[in-house]
């Protein structure tokens, strides 16, 4: 783990340095811009999908403000288990010598959550709720610890993905363009460390684990990947717009070739990271 | 309406599920125990219950008993509004 003690004193000088308030980062307008949507039009899920021709501009510029508050909603769910696993790691375990950098991370996720909320409950009144939870399992030896440090560095890379895409279009609300800049900026520190601590625990445990517990482990990451995906498309967000039949229209969007577009760039760094690492076959 | 949703809940697990076509999936089988759901797939079946519904599940509904069978997610999150209706 010494690499891992090294990326954490880097980057915890780097946190220090930059970190800022979350209160102060952004002016809040007391309501979202009428003449911009909130997300770049790509990524709304149902820009691909015959039923955009229907609507009204009103319901576009109103499914760009929803899918952005869902998207911000599913982070704050992720933020949470998140930090719940590094409070619990914070001085026990592996990564107890990196408690300083996990302490900057902690209170990172905790400034995005903050920011994310104020949004959701300023411009939609409400935060989608989780509905993200954890049965309990038998993990082999290490198991738990690695999936736990690999699921949160996916969870970072799809969500960078979709913060840098938003963040790239001129053309959306300002507000939540500078959020999305701003999210992106601490994932890509996260990021580093997420890879550092999942490649370190990977070398450690997976010998232990032989073939078939490496095959079962990369099978649970392949679907936790494929499930997470699903879960940027919302019934709840079709349901909230009026429209009729909102599983039925998820699984349409879903099956979009834009969809898997997306869902296959969003993913792409994540994927070859895992696969690089030796005997590791996401399938 | 009782065995209607409880059928279509049951045709979706097995349709994500197929070792679920295993088990005799009856309205008293415990879905969590049997492993027929795993925690990647019951955000899935949340969101479909919850919609079928019209009721949120909240994490204490998992720690007892209504979501760990399909006869348990009938009684309660649909019996009332069948009955009412």
């Amino acid at each position: 783990m010494h690499e891992v003690k090294r990326a954490a004193a880097t980057l915890s000088r780097v946190t220090a340095a930059r970190f800022k308030s979350p209160h102060q980062l952004f002016d809040w307008p007391s309501a979202p811009d009428p003449d911009r949507l909130a997300m770049s039009p790509r990524l709304i899920s149902l820009s691909a999908h015959p039923i955009w021709a229907t609507l009204t501009d009103e319901q576009r510029w109103r499914a760009g403000l929803l899918e952005t508050g869902y998207f911000y909603s599913l982070n704050i769910s992720g933020e949470r288990e998140l930090m719940m696993g590094l409070a619990a790691r914070l001085h026990q375990g592996p990564l107890a010598a990196a408690s300083e950098y996990l302490l900057h991370f902690l209170q990172e996720e905790c400034a995005h959550s903050a920011v994310f909320t104020r949004f959701c409950r300023t411009y939609l009144g409400f935060v989608y709720p989780d509905r993200q939870m954890r049965l309990p399992r038998k993990f082999l030896p290490g198991e738990e610890e690695f999936l736990f440090f690999a699921q949160v560095m996916i969870f970072e890379h799809l969500a960078g993905w979709h913060n840098m895409a938003n963040a790239r279009d001129g053309e959306i609300w300002p507000l939540a363009r500078s959020i999305h800049e701003y999210h992106a900026a601490d994932e890509a520190r996260h990021l580093a460390f997420g890879r550092t601590v999942v490649e370190s625990m990977w070398r450690k445990h997976s010998p232990g684990w032989g073939e078939r517990g490496r095959e079962q482990v990369g099978h649970y990451l392949r679907r936790y990947l494929d499930s997470l995906q699903r879960l940027y498309v919302s019934p709840f967000v079709y349901r909230d717009l009026g429209l009729p039949d909102a599983m039925r229209l998820r699984e349409e969007v879903l099956a979009l070739p834009a969809r898997k577009e997306i869902e296959r760039a969003a993913s792409a760094r994540a994927v070859a990271f895992l696969q690089r690492l030796p005997g590791l076959v996401l399938a | 309406m009782r065995d209607e949703i409880i059928s279509r809940l049951r045709f979706w697990l097995m349709r994500q599920n197929p070792a679920a076509t295993d088990y005799e999936i009856t309205p008293d089988t415990d879905i969590i125990e049997t492993g027929i759901l795993d925690s990647l797939q019951l955000v899935e079946f949340i969101l479909l219950v919850e919609l079928e519904a019209g009721k949120r599940i909240l994490s204490e509904h998992i720690d007892g008993t209504w979501l760990r069978t399909l006869g348990g997610i009938y009684d309660h999150f649909f019996a009332v509004d069948a009955e009412a209706a």
